[in-house]
């Protein structure tokens, strides 16, 4: 694309800059609306699509884009939950700034780096990115309160259980066709397809 | 589609609103820890003092300030029971095989007026800063980081583009959905595998139109002679003034007591 070649010397294009910050609008929009929070009849309600943008960037634009929007996400979801987030970190604002934010920041570039050995098969790494993604946003935030000791893993149990799997399908429905529709506008045009 | 705020900014010119927003975000993060660090009732009471003045100077509406609370009360109620039904002690009652203690009561009510509290700090910082100025706040004080080389600059920069695209991707999900709820599709009931089915038409126009987006915007800025270089200036500088000295000041004065007295 001709606007990437005007600024190629910085670290991130005018047009990165862009993917991040359309995207993350879209994390934002997610956050803050009902089609973010998917229906279903589990223990929290609902699960989750605001992890998809985040995913999608990171194929499209690399790791460091991918982190972008997820911190974006991590703005937005801090901006909405941070109360749920200090009371769950016991009032210990390192431990719930790590929570909300280390695993959000991950999504993109854990989804960026598993899309990538798999890139010849473009729909299984579509599929392994969603996966690895949607794991790293729902394990990330709960496991980080677990491993720093704020929340008893039995509590824990039934969310995973009954939000992951709909997390997940949720991801590869949505991951796969997108995938594919990048592919058809161009490798070059894909961060993740490039040789 | 409703918007599911919290905690909207509302535009008014009160002490408050004119403090600058590194201040107010420090002191919220300072306001959200105290209620946990506190261990003597001083502590809670400059806590509590303290959000009430600003609530006072915010000249919030009292109601709107109050049913921030609602977001919270089911973590509240689970909480509560939670610390009420776990927390060993004196025995207060007994029920069949359940024992509850006067210290699973205090406990209970200790995260009830915690969580509240929280709702409170995090809802006057949201009506009393604008979305940009937390914006430039949060860049202001992620700065340092900039030096250990983390794209701290571009942060604001995507931050900025994220908000002024917000009403545009709303107004374009409802698009979507209406168009597809013309075709046929039901976003709202059947088994949790359909719904998820029926989320892709919206989700994958949403993500392309996004991508789409992402093009014009890059070549527009670059048309208008954006570069993402390290050196760029600002039309608006964050300055403190003596008032948001004053006010940090206080916060810092008031959050050392309640944390060292015991």
């Amino acid at each position: 694309m001709s606007s990437t070649s005007l600024s190629r010397r910085a670290r991130l294009s005018t047009y990165d800059l862009a993917v991040a910050g359309v995207f993350g609008a879209l994390a934002i929009v997610l956050a803050f609306t009902p089609l973010g929070l998917i229906p279903v009849p589990n223990p929290s309600e609902a699960a989750t699509s605001l992890h998809l943008p985040a995913i999608i960037a990171g194929i499209l634009s690399g790791p460091i884009v991918g982190a972008l929007v997820g911190l974006v996400l991590a703005v937005s979801t801090w901006y909405l939950y941070s109360t749920a987030f200090i009371t769950f970190a016991g009032g210990n604002l390192l431990v719930a700034l790590a929570a909300a934010f280390l695993p959000r920041l991950l999504i993109g570039v854990t989804a960026y780096y598993a899309f990538r050995p798999l890139r010849r098969w473009p729909a299984l790494a579509a599929a392994v990115a969603a996966l690895v993604g949607t794991l790293t946003n729902t394990f990330g935030v709960l496991g980080t309160l677990i491993f720093l000791g704020t929340l008893p893993v039995a509590l824990l149990a039934p969310v995973f259980s009954m939000n992951v799997p709909i997390e997940v399908a949720l991801a590869l429905v949505v991951t796969i066709p997108t995938v594919a529709v990048l592919r058809a506008m161009g490798r070059g045009r894909v961060a993740a397809l490039r040789d | 589609m409703n918007l599911l705020l919290p905690g909207m900014y509302f535009a008014a010119d009160t002490a408050l609103h004119r403090l600058d927003p590194r201040v107010k975000m420090g002191a919220a993060m300072a306001l959200m820890v105290l209620p946990f660090a506190a261990r003597h009732p001083i502590g809670h009471l400059l806590a509590v003092g303290l959000v009430g003045a600003a609530a006072v100077l915010s000249r919030a509406p009292w109601r709107a300030l109050l049913g921030t609370l609602r977001t919270v009360f089911w973590l509240s109620f689970f909480m509560f029971f939670f610390y009420f039904f776990t927390t060993p002690g004196r025995p207060l009652l007994a029920l069949g095989g359940v024992r509850v203690t006067v210290e699973g009561l205090l406990a209970g009510a200790l995260q009830v007026y915690r969580l509240c509290l929280l709702a409170v700090v995090a809802a006057l910082l949201t009506y009393t800063t604008s979305p940009l100025q937390l914006t430039h706040g949060l860049e202001a004080m992620l700065s340092p980081l900039a030096r250990i080389g983390l794209p701290v600059r571009e942060l604001g920069m995507v931050l900025t583009v994220a908000l002024r695209f917000v009403p545009t991707f709303f107004e374009e999900i409802e698009t979507i959905s209406r168009a597809q709820r013309a075709r046929g599709v039901d976003l709202s009931s059947g088994p949790p595998w359909q719904r998820i089915r029926n989320t892709v038409p919206v989700f994958v126009p949403l993500f392309l139109s996004a991508i789409r987006r992402a093009e014009e915007l890059a070549v527009a800025m670059e048309a208008r002679g954006f570069r993402s270089q390290p050196h760029r200036t600002r039309l608006y500088q964050l300055t403190l003034t003596r008032a948001d000295a004053i006010a940090a000041l206080i916060v810092l004065a008031c959050g050392t007591i309640g944390v060292l007295i015991r």
